[in-house]
């Protein structure tokens, strides 16, 4: 077929299209639906993904992490990706004799312990429902890229005195002040003072359980006389003195670690970079998911165009008689339909765009989730929304185009 | 009438049957028609004596039930769906009672829609179709919609758009049939012109008026043709005029006997044998008669 006469179609198909009725938006419906799910699933997990490859970077590519081990068999939870944890990891913990065997074992360089005790604490403003007390160690500031709203983190020095290190919606829940410097916050009926107040946090992907806003840092060692020696430690950042022995040292504490723990591997050691392969793990299996879901969206919004282009050709049918009493062949007229029909489903591909990007932006104000939606995304959700008109429009179309003219030119419109 | 070289219509025993069973119905009976080129033909009959299955058939609309159709010396009575199409979009236009022209489309692109089919360049189309309308005579509507044109208007709209392939025969169904006397003189002189530039048309009508403008009568009948006859231009031809002053009238026993208005009105040509000067028709004639006879007597 000459161009010529495909570009005359293109030209029909959209006057068509913009003639037809608003029945049209319902039929895309599905395409929209379809084609906007597939994209805010995809920037979800590219945008996670980017995060977590930057968490890898600050914490370092040549640390340890070692965590209990239910939580790498089971690869975690799968909500526990989009930090909806706000308190206590629902898995096992380590233990204070686990810290112990990493402080000794030869090459670690750097232990630092999250620990959590469950103990309220109260501010100006009463119990504080939603806080949580970590137990750390000076340098998890760094390790974790944590910044200094005012006041300094966790030091050696306070190690001697209660000091207490406030997450930013913490600091404004507990406290009046607009910088509570100085004041005291009692846990256990201990007090501590304030020290510090962290910046607001946006997302730490590797360290899922503790929302370090609601986080109430001390030191570990108070923590553990808080708790009486029995604070959860649900994660613990091993540096090591030579990365170059990295996986040697990883293999050394995996097995002083099952020893400790009566030949059970309770406690799992891993490189930073293979904890979040399981978390991409998981993400990979819920894009899959969401996109099996996005598929059937697809599907029934292939078959609605389907069905609004059988409409259309029954409506039509002296239109067809009258293209082909003046010389339209069978070839022209299928895809004419088929060009009509892909048009529509491009158009919801469109509007599945545009109400990608909406959800996309929606998803930055509401959450720590930054998606990224990338060009190839976009062109390969065109591309199938194309496809779709192209597939679902053919039966029509072949409806269309094997009509007799005298019979087609007798229905009456 | 000259027989100098092939006709361009030529059709031989063609029937043409509706439905299955029960409710067969034929309706034309073994036509045998032959057209030469540059003829300009006249079609009349009454309702339902089967004009416009005969323009279908020889427009490619439609296919012949039996019998066969030389066009142009070519057979075209069996052709595959895409064969018919590309000769009806190079060698024949057609016109419709009813204008046909797509409702969305303006009336410069329904006029262009032809050249479209046969993948001319829209610039080439534009200019093409906007020369037809100026040869129309509504140049002036080109971007008008079909539903703010007069019928007259649409008319010549219908004709610009099934001359602008250049066709050789066109066929015009009832083309007057919606229009009054001044729109019917207009779209009957438009012919007229298409046809004094060599090419052929066929035009179905129930004004006998309208014969004026053939060079040739053909009368229908019951699926069959009942009267051929050449005539002058400017002049109605005889069966028309017959027509025009005889008012028949038809009874109950008519009904009964299954004898139509039509015998009372050209009694000589359908009950008897009378010689004629068109002995190929006359033929014919006893054909169908006879046949007509046998299906009466089922
Ligand atoms: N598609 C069809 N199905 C069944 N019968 C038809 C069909 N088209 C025409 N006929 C019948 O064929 C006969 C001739 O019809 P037609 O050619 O339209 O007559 P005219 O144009 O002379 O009025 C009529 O009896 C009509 O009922
Ligand atoms: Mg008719």
């Amino acid at each position: 077929m000459r161009p010529t006469v495909l570009i005359g179609q293109l030209k029909t198909g959209v006057e068509v299209l913009f003639s037809t009725k608003w029945r049209n938006l319902w039929t895309v419906l599905g395409i929209i639906i379809g084609v906007s799910s597939v994209i805010v699933v995809i920037a979800i997990g590219e945008g996670i993904k980017q995060q977590i490859n930057q968490q890898i970077d600050i914490i370092g590519r040549n640390n340890l992490v070692v965590q209990p081990a239910i939580v790498n068999n089971t690869t975690a939870s799968p909500m526990a990706i989009f930090n909806t944890f706000d308190h206590v990891s629902l898995s096992g913990s380590l233990t204070v004799s686990d810290m112990q065997v990493i402080q000794k074992t030869s090459g670690v360089d750097q232990t630092i312990p999250l620990s959590i005790v469950r103990e309220k604490a109260i501010g100006n403003n009463g119990v504080y429902k939603n806080g949580v007390v970590v137990g750390s160690m000076p340098g998890l500031e760094k390790l974790l890229n944590l910044s200094m709203a005012y006041g300094n983190f966790l030091s050696s020095h306070s190690q001697i005195q209660n000091s207490v290190i406030l997450g930013q919606t913490a600091a404004t829940k507990m406290f009046n002040e607009d910088v509570p410097l100085g004041s005291t916050v009692y846990i256990n009926n201990q007090p501590f003072i304030v020290e510090g107040i962290l910046n607001p946090i946006t997302n730490i992907p590797l360290s899922q359980p503790v929302n370090f806003n609601d986080a109430l840092l001390i030191n570990y060692n108070q923590a553990q006389i808080l708790a009486n020696n029995s604070a959860t430690i649900y994660e613990i950042f091993v540096g090591v003195s030579q990365p170059k022995q990295l996986i040697q040292i990883k293999n050394l504490l995996q097995h002083n670690l099952n020893v400790v723990n009566g030949d059970q591997k309770i406690a799992s050691v891993s490189l930073v970079t293979q904890t979040s392969a399981n978390s991409k793990q998981i993400l990979d299996l819920l894009t899959k998911l969401i996109a099996g879901v996005a598929a059937i969206s697809l599907l029934v919004g292939g078959v609605g165009i389907m069905n609004v282009m059988l409409v259309s050709v029954a409506e039509r049918t002296h239109e067809i008689g009258i293209r082909k009493a003046i010389g339209a062949t069978d070839r022209q007229i299928l895809v004419q339909f088929i060009m009509e029909a892909s048009i529509l489903s491009f158009a919801g591909g469109i509007l599945g765009i545009l109400l990608a990007y909406i959800i996309t932006e929606g998803i930055v104000l509401a959450t720590s989730i930054k998606p990224v939606v990338t060009w190839q995304v976009v062109l390969a959700a065109s591309l199938i929304s194309i496809l779709i008109g192209i597939i679902f429009g053919s039966i029509p179309a072949f409806k269309a185009a094997r009509k007799i003219p005298i019979d087609a030119l007798r229905a009456i419109t | 009438m000259l027989y100098v070289s092939m006709p361009l219509i030529n059709l031989e025993d063609v029937s043409k049957v509706f439905g299955f069973g029960d409710a067969t119905s034929l309706a034309l009976d073994s036509i045998n028609l032959i057209v030469q080129k540059g003829e300009f033909v006249a079609f009349m009959g009454p309702s339902g004596s089967g004009k416009s299955t005969l323009m279908n058939m020889i427009g490619l609309l439609d296919k012949p039930s039996h019998g066969s159709y030389l066009l142009d010396g070519k057979s075209v009575a069996r052709l595959r769906p895409n064969q018919s199409a590309k000769i009806r979009r190079d060698t024949i236009g057609f016109i419709f009672q009813s204008s046909n022209l797509l409702s969305r489309l303006n009336v410069l692109d329904n006029v262009a829609l032809p050249l479209a089919y046969r993948g001319f360049s829209i610039s080439k189309r534009t200019k093409l179709a906007s020369d037809m309308l100026n040869r129309v005579g509504i140049s002036h509507r080109e971007y008008f919609f079909p539903s703010q044109l007069s019928g007259g208007q649409l008319q010549c709209a219908a004709i610009a758009r099934a001359l602008v392939n250049n066709p050789k025969l066109i066929i015009a169904d009832e083309p007057t049939g919606n229009l009054d006397s001044i729109g019917s003189r207009l779209i009957m002189e438009l012919l007229t012109e298409i046809h004094k530039m060599g090419n052929t048309v066929l035009f179905v009508t129930h004004n006998p008026e309208l014969t004026r403008y053939a060079n040739r009568v053909v009368y229908m009948h019951d699926g069959a043709i009942i009267h051929d006859e050449t005539t002058p231009y400017g002049r109605v031809a005889k069966i028309a005029r017959r027509s025009m002053y005889t008012i028949p009238d038809k009874t109950d026993e008519d009904d009964y006997a299954g004898v139509s208005i039509l015998m009372h009105a050209f009694p000589d040509m359908s009950l008897s044998d009378k010689s004629s000067k068109e002995p190929d028709h006359k033929k014919n004639m006893k054909k169908t008669k006879s046949q007509r006879k046998r299906r009466s007597k089922k």
